[in-house]
């Protein structure tokens, strides 16, 4: 037995976890009721949104947010599915490669957008 | 006197004559204030003297007679028939080898004790007069984690020691935590390489469940939280560290 | 040691068989509704940097039945990941500091404290 590496996925898992636990119920309320017309549409309206993620502040928060919830979200989907059933060594490295994996599809995809915002 | 008859069924298991185990009634009367363990008894004593099972200080503090009392983990010496129904079914814990009837073979956990090294490795010797000293607050930081009676319920209530067979498990994890966390201590470098490994805390979900069936009230789930942000932060500070005070 | 031990398996239903393991199965399938709400804001963000036509056809989506159905059921499984993380976090920290059963309960107090604030924050600043 040598000392795992597990730290390098599982530190993202915790802080993503706190984070979307105290953050993103609030914006999902937010778009939710913009959505719903409840709040005027303006809210999300184009320039106001392009702006926000535009600024350096502001596209941080979004980076933060959505890459830790993705990376959260991905490695509890690995230690789910080994729990479902996934038990073969090969297997398990598998679903952690197309977890982890997708979760980095997900990274580059959300950089190239606010870069380009 | 009040008497009150119990079914008491029993998943026996005897290798010379089955392959899977089989449960078997038995009619016990019992006094109000008996527990699992004294119904078991009076079957050994009167009805079936091959019923085997392990049981010692009928107090909860042994550890010994651990087993699944409808399907609950549980001290049989604790578990009051006042709070059962007429029927009780009795099995080994889960996730162990089963040798016979309630007895379970308990090596996995052996191994793991020692792989997670749960023993003093002192930071420095004690002091002149020849003892250690420690404050009630230092003292704090750890006794709850070393009233673990090794009873096993918690290794039977967790699903990640059943689905992972090389999982050290909430116990061994717990009892690595408390020597951890000993003043006294200065071994938690030389645990990592277990505590820390794949098999060790990480194999840890936080279903909860260890704690929950705990009769010493550990926490043992608690522990390997814990545990995990100090193995991270020892992770983290790995490329700072000497080469020989990693094991 | 027994010659023939008696070795139980575990099938892949083991979670069903009791209440709490059902609950502890919720609680981690509700990274399924984080990834994909955050995946969808992600396709999102990527639509608002192709400019107004695709953000406007990204709202639409998410203002259509389905898009107000996901909405909702995604909020209601981060909810319980919200409550269920509150609740669990005193256990991360030492037995000095969750001293008493009431001291675990001031420290979840304390994250719902915090998550108000900032939900309050959000609506506020984002709705505004």
């Amino acid at each position: 037995m040598a000392m795992s590496n597990k730290p390098v996925v599982w530190l993202p898992f915790a802080a993503g976890g706190m984070l979307t636990a105290l953050v993103l119920p609030g914006v999902m309320l937010l778009v939710l009721l913009v959505s719903l017309g409840v709040l005027p549409a303006e809210s999300l309206g184009y320039e106001r949104v392009r702006a926000f993620a535009a600024n350096p502040l502001g596209g941080l928060a979004i980076f933060f947010l959505v890459v830790l919830a993705v990376w959260h979200a991905a490695h509890r989907l690995r230690m789910t599915l080994q729990d479902l059933g996934v038990r073969g060594r090969g297997a398990r490295r598998v679903v952690a490669w197309l977890c982890y994996g997708l979760a980095g599809l997900g990274t580059i995809v959300l950089v190239v957008a606010l870069l380009s915002v | 006197m009040s008497e009150r008859t119990i079914r008491l069924e029993v998943l026996r298991y005897r290798p010379e004559q089955e392959d899977e185990p089989t449960w078997q009634a038995y009619d016990v009367p019992c006094r109000e204030e008996w527990v699992v363990l004294d119904a078991l008894n009076y079957v050994k004593d009167h009805l079936d003297g091959t019923v085997s099972y392990r049981w010692s200080c009928h107090m909860a503090v042994c550890g010994s007679c651990g087993m699944r009392v409808n399907d609950e983990p549980a001290l049989a010496c604790k578990a009051f028939l006042r709070d059962y129904p007429d029927h009780i079914r009795v099995a080994p814990l889960d996730h162990f080898p089963v040798e016979r009837d309630l007895i379970i073979d308990q090596d996995r956990f052996m191994e793991s004790l020692s792989a997670v090294k749960s023993w003093l490795i002192p930071a420095a010797q004690p002091s002149e007069g020849g003892e250690y000293r420690q404050t009630q607050s230092e003292l704090a930081r750890f006794r709850q984690y070393s009233m673990c009676i090794n009873c096993l319920l918690c290794y039977s209530a967790c699903p990640q020691v059943g689905l992972n067979e090389g999982y050290l498990g909430p116990a061994a994890l717990a009892l690595a935590h408390r020597y951890n966390e000993d003043s006294r201590d200065g071994g938690r470098l030389q645990r990592n390489p277990a505590t820390a490994s794949n098999e060790g805390v990480w194999e840890c979900t936080f279903v909860g469940e260890c704690s929950e069936v705990c009769p010493k009230h550990v926490d043992p789930a608690g522990a390997i939280q814990q545990m995990k942000l100090a193995s991270s932060l020892d992770w983290l500070l790995r490329p700072f560290r000497k080469r020989e005070d990693d094991s | 040691m027994s010659a023939q031990p008696y070795r139980p398996t575990m099938s892949a239903g083991w979670w069903l068989a009791r209440p709490s393991y059902v609950r502890y199965m919720l609680r981690e399938l509700t990274c399924v509704f984080v990834g994909a709400y955050a995946g969808v804001w992600i396709a999102g963000l990527y639509a608002l940097a192709k400019g107004h036509a695709r953000w406007f056809a990204f709202l639409d989506a998410m203002e259509s039945g389905v898009g107000i159905v996901f909405q909702i059921v995604c909020l209601a499984f981060v909810l319980y990941h919200t409550v269920t993380w509150f609740s669990l976090a005193p256990r991360t920290m030492p037995p000095t500091v969750t001293a008493s059963p009431g001291r675990m309960k001031a420290i979840t107090g304390a994250h719902y404290a915090v998550w108000a604030v900032i939900t309050v924050l959000v609506l506020w600043l984002g709705g505004a």
